[in-house]
């Protein structure tokens, strides 16, 4: 290997060695996963890893990612450890860590855990992570909590472990305050041995290019980014767009509201007029985890192709007033921010549909994710605690329709039918496409699902219920139309979608899950696209009569 | 005994025969994809004209690697199928798992599902996760499902009903009312085919093979009649996924297993290669004109691994394709090889792949109307590829054509030529390696250990640089590398994987219901494994089971320990291969208790030895020298060329150097020295 330092600007050491920093958070991902014990991080991977630069901005990410990772690592390093915790304080083997939702992702299961990086007794660069334990002590994770203390433990940003010893205090402390101490100490020591393997890989790196420090590196690479983001942007007109859209929030209607100027080569993202925050349920959302989907969207929209670095992010700025459900005051709970959070790529891409009517999509069923959290004993007096998620349909697309059921803006994939039914005395009757659920357009929104569970066991089966959309549908985007609004059933019976249902022996919930927002006007969407449909069965011949004035003669085939 | 090796790939079916006085002969010709027998006909045909004499035909033993399978599914050429579920899950092929393969993309797509929505159907019955049954089946549902299959022609089906890998007789009445309705109709069970839980994934793996079963069957039949008129009697025997040959009657049956049919046998041929190399575990590296496999292979056994994936609707994006839940070689696919294209990204970075000018239009040099600079384009302006011998001369290839189409992209980026087509070599030697440390880290391996059997068109040309990347020192090319997949036919044992999911915890273990589990498989293979000429007390089973703690999502692997053990020693033993395993992956271990969810057998006859001496030509083995860039030396240097099969054994060469076989080249740079072995093969040492 060549030991004279490479040029950065060269378009092939540069492409090689940016390719080597995302392969080494990808080994680092590959490590946390496969030693993780908990099925949130491993099945939903729901974790990052993420290198960043000495002055903590983001240089690499692991490929796969979920969107409210891609901005917060390097956010709370910069903000908040390198200011409590200054290179100089640091020395080898020290690792640092906190869930406290202000610094990280907005509640308290997310642990931020970050590693500096020694060379030739420097801290040249940081290695950092994000796992959701499966538990964090107070209430088991739903929609239903007053403040943030009611939600489990906080520990502030501390030494987890101090030059390579671990802090056995805080570690038992953890322990004492979860339900699940095993899976929970072990998710945090596969953290530590991510953030080890991408020391352990980097310093390797450095050392075949010959290379003291990675600044110059994390320069060009974030640069060219940089530069790429922002000559997107320059392509769109200036200019302020704006949308709102309401949500069934608890209670009463959440409205979240938009306002997304355009100048030059930046974008600001401003909530003014947003809902206040709410007192009686953890639907609030903090401002790392509105920033990262403000990013998220844009993202999508200017440059989904880069591997995000630090460039991809700095050329965005947000803000949301003080005390709304999208900034609230320290002590607000906030356990299922995402109920909220999820829907703000749709506002966004709604904001732009005028600007950018190719790329922007309608609106998502996946916005928020449903997830029932099942809880009970089984026959034989065991506990038995497993979340299933389902996901919406997909909004409608400029150049196709929109997927059915799908994870978006999140990305979980679901458990099998037959492992959860292993996992859990209950018996999923159907889980089926609702036809007609996607909204018209020129593009249909993708179709949402209905699946009914059972409870097979002898005693009570508790449902902690996160679900939206079910009073205010998924919008259609460039005259697209709606979707219809998901819908829970107990017993055949109307029941909230937020909070606790009970199913006695026998008992049935039912949940149908909203169908995507469509893209285009449904005048404009082709006599083939319909006929299709109908063949599948995806639209009735009611609906494509309804919709789209079509009475052709594969209606009368299909009926 | 005498055995005839066909593998049909893309381009070329190869052949390598094995003579009745132990010679190996080695031969080619060019695929017929509308009918892919046809070229298995004509080089059979072939052979037997020119060898005919040294073989006995009675005994001969035909050996099958086939793309006919994969290429129905990725060209969805295969038959109008219908699909069968329980009632209320009729959607499951396109509900999939509801995940994304991609974050940022919101123009995602997936493959549309091989049986439409509209010859999706559920029959009324219910089995529950413990193989209860909730609801009976009822046979009217099933029987007016078999009308309407009749009326639309369909002479498929796929079915897949809930928890039917622990219950499978409502699979099999639907099976058998089906026929009732039709007698020659495909009826594949998910119960038969993939028994294992997970209903997306064992619906897919079920639906691809009753899609190519059709197809398959008739491919099979074809040829054992063509054969049956030179004579030849015996089955065919068809390699699958996982490196074993099955009898033509299951191939037929079960033609999802043949998926990764060609690699398979290259893996194979990989581990023997190394054996004879004296080498433990070796890497195997295989690269042909649009992708490349790497393959770790521990201690000359390559790893069997139970998920697999086809059809991807974005290159090799893992999960974007159709699941298969089939025991296969464990090996990672790279969506680059000598085809892939090289091009400018909107960052002004140079990209290699994942477009591929495939054979047509095929690399610039090609001059086949290709003008996008290759792969293959870069290392022939490097000089490692030579124009004059390419494919043993039978193939004319333009150096001028290969600059025209760099030069274009080396403008545009503001680089030299010769930069611009180093970076191209070097790029895609660069995600090789990454892509095989990546595959073996996974395996608890560390890569810099291995030695590396290289093989297909392009794989000992870029073997040398991606050596040097991972810190590998010794390198394998063996002879007939442009056959190898062919050569691995040869020497595969007869073998069948099979596979029960039952779960059981070690809390509540039985040995009585292990017993039975394992013995119905035994049973079962005993009947395959002896259907393919084994004699039935020579053959070897080895058990394995998928673990895991209770409430952890996926297993590992473990060894079975001797069954005849009393209870508390055999499940000590079972424990602690389980917790010796699980601290080799993950570095750790943890108190929590442990189960049994799936149970394997893999029933084989005896692996066979294909040795050849290395003939040492007295004729001069240097060709001629040529201008050759090596980024060490920073230059063009002029390199001599050898022929390879006249390199007298161990005479050591000094790198740089090249060494040319009729359909390959090996590159050796400043660094390496090279030799001959015994053997035939080339082995590069790298200082």
């Amino acid at each position: 290997m060549s030991k004279t330092t490479p040029d950065f600007n060269d378009p092939i050491n540069l492409q090689v060695m940016w390719n080597r920093l995302i392969f080494i958070a990808d080994q680092a991902d590959n490590a946390l996963g496969r030693t993780a014990f908990s099925p949130i991080v491993r099945e939903n991977h729901d974790y990052v890893t993420v290198l960043m630069d000495s002055r903590g901005r983001a240089l690499a990410q692991c490929t796969w990612s979920i969107p409210v990772f891609i901005s917060s690592l390097p956010a709370a390093a910069q903000q908040y450890f390198l200011q409590k915790f200054p290179a100089d304080t640091l020395e080898e083997g020290d690792v640092l860590a906190t869930n406290d939702p202000e610094i990280g992702t907005g509640h308290l299961p997310d642990v931020t855990m970050i590693t500096p990086i020694f060379k030739n007794g420097k801290v040249v660069a940081y290695a950092g992570s994000i796992a959701h334990l499966p538990d964090i002590g107070g209430r088991p994770l739903h929609s239903e909590a007053s403040d943030i203390f009611e939600e489990g433990i906080r520990f502030p940003i501390l030494k987890l472990h101090k030059a390579g010893v671990p802090n056995q205090d805080v570690l038992d402390i953890i322990a004492a305050s979860v339900r699940m101490p095993t899976e929970v100490l072990g998710d945090l020591e596969s953290m530590v041995a991510a953030n080890g393997v991408m020391a352990r890989e980097l310093v390797k790196f450095l050392d075949e290019y010959g290379l003291d420090e990675v600044d110059g590196l994390a320069d060009a690479i974030q640069s060219r980014s940089e530069a790429q983001f922002r000559k997107a942007i320059r392509a769109w007109p200036n200019g302020t767009f704006g949308a709102e859209v309401l949500l069934d929030g608890y209670g009463a209607d959440v409205k979240l509201k938009v306002a997304v100027i355009v100048k030059d080569d930046s974008i600001h993202v401003d909530y003014a007029g947003t809902s206040d925050q709410i007192a009686d349920s953890s639907i609030n959302c903090r401002t790392n985890y509105r920033y990262a989907h403000s990013v998220y969207a844009l993202k999508c929209l200017l440059d989904p192709d880069t591997p995000n670095n630090e460039g991809c992010i700095t050329p965005i700025t947000d803000e949301a007033p003080k005390g709304s459900i999208l900034n609230p005051e320290s002590w607000a709970a906030g356990n299922s921010r995402n109920v909220i959070g999820h829907v703000i790529p749709s506002l966004i891409f709604k904001a732009l549909e005028g600007v950018v009517p190719d790329k922007v999509i309608g609106d998502s069923g996946g916005a928020p994710i449903w997830a029932t959290n099942c809880v009970g004993q089984h026959d034989d007096g065991t506990q038995y605690s497993a979340v299933q998620n389902y996901h919406g349909g997909q909004g409608g697309r400029a150049e196709f329709d929109g997927l059915d059921t799908l994870s978006f803006p999140s990305n979980c994939k679901v458990t099998a039918i037959e492992m959860f039914e292993m996992a859990v005395p209950v018996l999923i009757e159907r889980k089926e496409l609702m036809a007609d659920s996607g909204g018209a357009g020129k593009h249909r929104g993708g179709l949402g699902q209905r699946a009914v569970l059972r409870n097979l066991g002898k005693s009570p089966m508790r449902i902690y219920l996160a679900t939206e959309r079910v009073r205010h549908p998924c919008f259609g985007v460039v005259g697209g139309e709606s979707g219809t609004p998901g819908k829970v059933l107990k017993n055949g019976e109307v029941h909230s979608p937020k909070g606790k249902a009970v199913l006695e022996t026998g008992d049935r919930l039912q949940v149908e899950t909203p169908g995507g927002g469509g893209w285009g006007q449904a005048h404009e969407r082709s006599a083939d696209l319909i006929v299709q449909d109908l063949v599948d069965g995806l639209i009735t011949p009611e609906a494509a009569k309804k919709h789209y004035g079509y009475t052709g003669p594969a209606a009368m085939a299909a009926e | 005994m005498a055995k005839l090796a066909f593998d049909t790939g893309g381009t070329f079916t190869d052949f390598a025969l094995l003579d009745d006085n132990g010679d190996l002969h080695l031969h080619k010709v060019l695929s017929t994809p509308k009918n892919p027998a046809e070229a298995v006909v004509q080089g059979v045909t072939e052979l037997l004209e020119q060898f005919g004499q040294s073989i006995s035909l009675e005994n001969l033993q035909v050996l099958g690697a086939t793309t006919v399978v994969t290429n129905a599914v990725l060209e969805r050429k295969g038959v109008e199928t219908g699909f069968i579920t329980t009632d209320g899950f009729r959607d499951m092929l396109r509900i999939r798992n509801e995940g994304r393969y991609d974050l940022y993309d919101l123009n995602i797509k997936y493959p549309d599902p091989l049986v439409s929505r509209a010859n999706s159907f559920g029959v009324g019955e219910r089995i529950a996760a413990s193989g209860d049954v909730i609801t009976e089946l009822k046979e009217e549902t099933v029987r007016e499902i078999a009308g309407k299959l009749k009326d639309k022609g369909i002479r498929s089906v796929a079915v897949c009903l809930l928890h039917a890998y622990k219950y499978p007789q409502h699979e099999q009445r639907v099976a058998a009312l089906l026929r009732e309705e039709d007698p020659d109709i495909f009826v594949s069970l998910s119960s038969e085919v993939c028994p294992e839980v997970r209903e997306f994934d064992r619906a897919s793996t079920t639906v691809v093979n009753a899609y190519t079963r059709p197809q398959m069957s008739g491919h099979v039949a074809h040829l054992q009649r063509e054969f049956s008129k030179k004579g030849i009697d015996r089955q065919v025997l068809w390699m699958t996924s996982s490196g074993g040959l099955v009898p033509s009657r299951r191939a037929a049956e079960l033609p999802v297993r043949l998926i990764e049919s060609g690699p398979a046998a290259g893996a194979v041929a990989a581990a023997e290669f190394g054996r004879i190399a004296g080498e433990g575990s070796v890497l195997s590296f295989d690269m042909g004109g649009t992708t490349a496999k790497l393959c770790l292979i521990p201690h000359g056994e390559p790893t069997i691994g139970t998920e697999l994936e086809v059809a991807h609707y974005q290159r090799f994006r893992k999960g974007s394709g159709f699941p298969l839940k089939i025991q296969s070689i464990q090996m990672i696919e790279i969506g680059a090889g000598g085809g892939s294209i090289a091009a400018k990204n909107p960052l002004g970075l140079l990209d290699v792949g994942p477009r591929s000018a495939g054979a047509l239009p095929g690399p610039a040099a090609y001059q086949r109307g290709g003008t996008e600079p290759t792969v293959t384009d870069a290392d022939i302006l490097l000089g490692y590829m030579g124009v004059e011998s390419f494919v043993g001369g039978s193939f004319k290839v333009s150096k001028d054509a290969a600059r025209t189409a760099i030069e274009q992209l080396a403008n545009d980026l503001g680089v030299s030529v010769e930069r611009c087509a180093w970076g191209i070599h070097d790029l895609v030697n660069e995600s090789m390696s990454k892509a095989a440390a990546m595959h073996a880290t996974d395996l608890g391996v560390d890569p810099r250990s291995l030695p590396m059997v290289a093989f297909g068109g392009a794989g000992p040309v870029h073997a040398y640089g991606i050596a040097r990347k991972l810190g590998i020192k010794r390198i394998i090319c063996p002879t007939g590398a442009g056959v190898t997949s062919a050569i691995g036919l040869l020497i595969a044992p007869v073998a069948v994987d099979l596979s029960a999911s039952h779960p059981m915890a070690i809390d509540g273990w039985d040995m009585d219901v292990m017993n039975q589990v394992l013995d119905d498989l035994a049973v079962q293979g005993s009947e395959v494994v002896s259907a393919g000429g084994v004699s039935r007390d020579t053959i070897t089973n080895r058990y394995t089971v998928d673990m895991r703690h209770i409430g952890q999502g996926y297993e590992i692997i473990v060894q079975l320990p001797d069954r005849s053990l009393p209870k508390a020693e055999f499940l000590k033993q079972l424990l602690d291969n389980f917790y010796k395993l699980y601290r080799e992956l993950f570095g750790r271990t943890v108190a929590a208790p442990v189960e049994v969810i799936t149970w394997r057998l893999r029933a084989s006859g005896e692996k066979d030895q294909v040795t050849r001496p290395h003939h040492t030509d007295v004729a001069e083995a240097l060709k001629g020298h040529r201008e050759v860039f090596f980024h060490e030396l920073g230059a063009n240097v002029a390199t001599p060329v050898y022929d390879h099969y006249r390199l007298p054994v161990d005479e050591p060469i000094q790198g740089p150097a090249i060494v040319e076989q009729r359909e390959s080249t090996a590159v050796v740079g400043p660094s390496g020295t090279a030799h001959v072995d015994t053997n035939g093969n080339l082995v590069i040492n790298i200082l």
